[in-house]
């Protein structure tokens, strides 16, 4: 069970890439809502932000400048794009597996 | 038409179709101003066309969440679907609203007495609605809505759905309805297709992380603690006050936002009632089930913010009458690989469905 100093620093990761993915919904691809007002588990296509297919380009784009990480062009990449936190996930499996 | 147990509708709606007949209440708003009334009722922009459907929420007076609402315009009429509440609650909001515009020239009429609506979900709604209706459904996108006129007269096939499926809504003349679902039957068998109880469709919901005005514990609740605060404006120029109140007591009352939990595999449900961590509580359980697609217990909560985000475990949940406590961990849905967003109406057929190297619809499962 995490607990502790290893959950405070999950917490804090985990906050920072949510941050860091509303700056990139509202910075660049022009989501019309206050960053604090896209709440974790957010839908981003279809329904939620209703992002598009040239959305999804521009925020895989935008994801890997700003983090380092390229989300893959494949399934397990289609589903961490299905809303703000499942985007969170696949950036800390990620990271996780980064040397 | 098969009547099958609840886990086996499960699976239908997973890996099949379903068929099923929603209630929301439905009203067509009409009039000069029926915009005007229609954007006093819905809290969120009315930037939406016709054969576009926009998503949001009614609310209370109070700023709580009391229903899911569709606004789908149809030319200078607004249709509006709002599940959670009866067509006399809906139309009793239509007033609320337009008392405060002056003047307003516009006329909430309710449909349900003589509209209905016929509805299909699966990863396989598609090939059996094109039957009837021909290969172009398939091109409908989501959160869009056109005219069915072979299927009566003001009959609309919407593209909707809360169980992460291919989803659609025929509205029908009630008239007309019996015949069509006995098409539809009878192009099912080649389908396997099975009706689908209401109940089965909410655990669906749950299991994809959308809103249902059903789930235990979510009505009245605001939407910053439902995290639906993309359905709302908080600067609507006759919901927003309220909204804005809404949200400043929820964070006064310490925020306690909506996750979703689940459990082990194999082990049975808990009971609904506090959350602890730490041998401190933490928050509530609200709502929750086993769920045969997942072979484990699924279910929401409410919990402090600061501990509401996936993968937080050793959260614990009393046992049902007086059992041990059973663990749950905190996870971001959908909670489960949707089948529907692999299946190609391109490339895939029902027929062939098992021939297919699809992901499993379990995460962690062998990638195919």
């Amino acid at each position: 069970m995490l607990q502790g100093a290893p959950l405070e620093r999950y917490l804090a990761r985990r906050r920072a890439l949510l941050d860091s993915i509303r700056a990139v919904l509202v910075e660049d691809l022009r989501v019309e809502l206050p960053p604090e007002q896209i709440d974790p588990d957010t839908p981003l296509f279809g329904t939620g932000l209703a992002l598009d297919s040239i959305d999804a380009v521009d925020l895989v784009v935008a994801i890997e400048r700003r983090t380092g990480v390229r989300l893959a062009d494949d399934a397990m990449g289609r589903m961490g794009l299905r809303s703000v936190n499942m985007v969170v996930n696949y950036l800390l499996a990620a990271q996780e597996q980064t040397p | 038409m098969r009547d099958l147990p609840a886990p086996q509708q499960h699976r239908a709606v997973r890996e099949g179709v379903v068929l099923y007949r929603p209630r929301p209440a439905m009203v067509m708003v009409r009039g000069a101003d029926a915009y005007d009334l229609v954007e006093a009722l819905c809290p969120r922009d009315l930037f939406v066309r016709t054969g576009q459907i926009l998503h949001s929420v009614v609310l209370d007076a109070e700023g709580g969440v009391a229903g899911d609402l569709y606004v789908a315009p149809r030319d200078d009429d607004f249709l509006l679907l709002a599940d959670g509440l009866d067509d006399d609650a809906l139309l009793e909001r239509c007033r609320e609203v337009g008392a405060t515009l002056p003047d307003v020239n516009a006329e909430a009429i309710a449909l349900g007495a003589t509209r209905g609506l016929l509805s299909l979900a699966g990863p396989y709604a598609w090939e059996l609605l094109g039957e009837l209706l021909g290969p172009e459904i398939a091109t409908i996108g989501y959160m869009t809505c056109m005219p069915m006129a072979e299927l009566g007269e003001g009959a609309l096939c919407l593209r909707t759905g809360t169980t992460g499926e291919f989803g659609y809504d025929l509205l029908l003349d009630r008239e007309g309805m019996g015949a069509i679902e006995s098409r539809l039957v009878a192009i099912g068998e080649r389908f396997e297709l099975c009706e689908a109880d209401p109940q089965v469709l909410d655990q669906c919901a749950l299991e994809n992380g959308f809103f249902c005005p059903r789930h235990r514990g979510v009505l009245g609740r605001s939407p910053a603690a439902l995290q639906l605060q993309w359905r709302v404006r908080y600067d609507h120029p006759r919901l927003g006050p309220c909204l804005q109140s809404g949200k400043e007591a929820h964070g006064r009352a310490g925020g306690h936002r909506l996750c979703w939990v689940i459990g082990r595999q194999d082990e049975p449900a808990p009971a609904l009632g506090p959350l602890r961590r730490d041998d401190r509580e933490i928050g509530e359980l609200l709502d929750g089930f086993i769920s045969p697609t997942l072979g484990c217990f699924v279910g929401l909560a409410m919990a402090e913010p600061a501990l509401a985000h996936p993968w937080i475990d050793g959260v614990f949940a009393d046992g049902a009458s007086g059992q041990a406590a059973l663990e749950l961990r905190i996870e971001a849905p959908p909670l489960l690989q949707n089948r529907s967003l692999f299946v190609d109406p391109r490339k895939h057929v029902f027929a062939y469905r098992d021939t297919y190297g699809f992901w499993p619809i379990t995460p962690g499962g062998d990638a195919p």
